[in-house]
């Protein structure tokens, strides 16, 4: 249990610092990009993307942008709950079978939109077709998503298990 | 479940009570409680020896397949 209280520890810390702060930012740019397009420097500069036209186009890609990091967050702070569940009550219960189903499915739909997502933003705001056939972070997420999904029917044939092992007379 | 727990039959005809055959066979009565309830979901062959041996009946006795 040493191992989950580290665990536990980095994630809150994550959480705390990075998630946080980032709600509140992503929310402000959201709408604040319909009043002053010129926000969008901000995110492009930091990205070193060169894209002139601030326009209602990449006011959508933004927004859409900002709904996956945000299934992101929702998902480690989903994760953040399940640690603390498992600090405390037993592991093989709906909760965490449901829950790492939900980060799965979310992961996969997140890892998939976010790849169309750039591969759209290439094609329209570059004009150039992109297809990456390494280890992007995209195809990364989705494997990372259908783990989540295979953890959690492992734990449902466990839950099982244990149901039928403290049935048995 | 299509498998019957008689064990309630047996307990009257014996006239024995669910405590004392609980004691005999080294269970709780939770868990033999289980067995009566039919919510269990197995049965380990020691347990069936041990109650066949205080109640002193075959397992035919006990259990009994229904067709759901």
């Amino acid at each position: 249990m040493k191992k989950l209280l580290i665990l536990k520890s980095l994630v809150d810390f994550i959480w705390i610092v990075t998630c946080i702060p980032v709600i509140p930012v992503l929310l402000f740019i959201a709408v604040y990009m319909f009043i002053d397009p010129s926000i969008l420097e901000i995110p492009l500069e930091i990205n070193n993307s060169k894209i002139e036209d601030l326009g209602l186009s990449l006011k959508i890609s933004t927004l859409v942008l900002f709904v996956i990091v945000f299934i992101g967050i929702y998902c480690f702070y989903v994760f953040r709950k399940t640690l603390r569940y498992f600090q405390k009550h037993n592991p093989f219960s709906d909760f965490i079978i449901n829950s790492y189903n939900t980060i799965g499915n979310l992961l996969v739909f997140s890892g998939i939109t976010a790849s169309v997502l750039f591969f759209v933003i290439k094609l329209v705001f570059e004009s150039r077709i992109e297809v990456s056939l390494g280890l992007s972070p995209y195809i990364f997420i989705v494997c990372l998503g259908l783990f989540f999904m295979v953890l959690s029917e492992v734990f449902k044939v466990a839950k099982i298990a244990k149901e039928e092992n403290q049935l048995t007379i | 479940m299509p498998i019957v727990v008689n064990l309630d039959v047996m307990l009257t005809k014996r006239k024995m009570k669910s405590k004392d055959l609980a004691e005999i066979i080294g269970i709780t009565t939770a868990n033999l409680s289980i067995l009566k309830s039919g919510k269990a979901k197995a049965v380990r062959f020691s347990t069936l020896e041990a109650i066949c041996e205080a109640l002193d009946c075959q397992p035919s006795d006990i259990l009994e397949y229904t067709q759901e």
